[in-house]
């Protein structure tokens, strides 16, 4: 059980539900079938934007690291951080 | 990473830097080595851990010091030991068998070096050890030639790894599968 329920897009303000919609269509998903990740920030979806706008610019930027690289990076640190997820 | 085909020795590999890092990082903090990278310094005040010289050993770990001392030129770019392994080597065989186990999990295998060594980084950038981060910050600027962009590339991928960690952790998210096999993952 996460620590807050992870609302459905019809819940948000129109506004916000933009801003999720947006951002799921360019995870290529809709916001139902977005990984649990990226729902558990959708109550506030300007954040989730905000987040997904930095992860293109880091860890999916195609610059110099190959993707494989930053994968197993990801990996290392959430296993040092004993994250589950 | 199973899904991008390193398999389950390639997964062991990446768990095997993570944890050779992290208990380098706990190494050096405890004994609060000062970063001696690029440039020599000894410990310094009266709880200071001296350093061993090199001369003074024998046998194996006389050994595994001329192969550190030979590693650093072309690994970090300088031309001592670094204080990391002198300290290590008032116990002789724990300073040898930790370069043994150094070799052997930072050397080519499923992940190349490259990646082993962005592994490291990340690791001790996460740990916030000022002493391995300056290591494995060499070792990346003097062995695998990176510049100031893709240093930033890594720092910047290693803080949106902390961040997800932290929306996982603070929102109790659940892995989506366990108990993961390579097989799982093969292409049908």
């Amino acid at each position: 059980m996460t620590t807050l329920r992870l609302p459905t897009p019809e819940e948000l303000e129109p506004a916000d539900r933009k801003v999720l919609e947006d951002v799921a269509k360019r995870l290529g998903v809709t916001p139902n079938k977005m990984s649990m990740i990226w729902r558990a920030q959708s109550h506030w979806p300007q954040h989730l934007e905000a987040n997904h706008r930095q992860m293109l610019y880091s860890f999916r930027f195609q610059g110099q690291i190959p993707t494989l690289t930053k994968e197993a990076m990801h990996a290392a640190v959430s296993m040092t951080n004993r994250c589950e997820f | 990473m199973l899904r991008l085909g390193v398999g389950e020795r390639g997964v062991s590999e990446i768990l095997a830097v993570a944890e050779h890092t992290a208990g380098l990082c706990a190494l050096a903090e405890s004994l609060r080595l000062p970063v001696d990278l690029p440039d020599p310094i000894e410990p310094s005040g009266p709880y200071a851990v001296r350093p061993v010289a090199p001369a003074q050993l024998e046998g194996e770990a006389a050994t595994a010091m001329a192969e550190i001392k030979d590693w650093a030129r072309d690994g970090l770019g300088v031309d001592h030991v670094p204080l990391l392994w002198r300290s290590l080597a008032h116990l002789p065989r724990l300073m040898a068998s930790t370069w043994r186990k150094e070799r052997l999990v930072m050397s080519a295998g499923r992940l190349d070096e490259a990646a082993k060594a962005c592994v490291a980084f990340a690791v001790a950038s996460f740990k916030q050890s000022p002493y391995m981060t300056a290591y494995t910050t060499a070792r990346l600027r003097r062995s695998q030639g990176l510049d100031d962009k893709a240093m930033v590339e890594l720092a910047g991928s290693v803080m949106h790894y902390v961040s997800f960690n932290t929306i996982s952790h603070g929102m109790l998210l659940e892995p989506a599968a366990t108990e993961m096999r390579a097989s799982d993952f093969v292409d049908s």
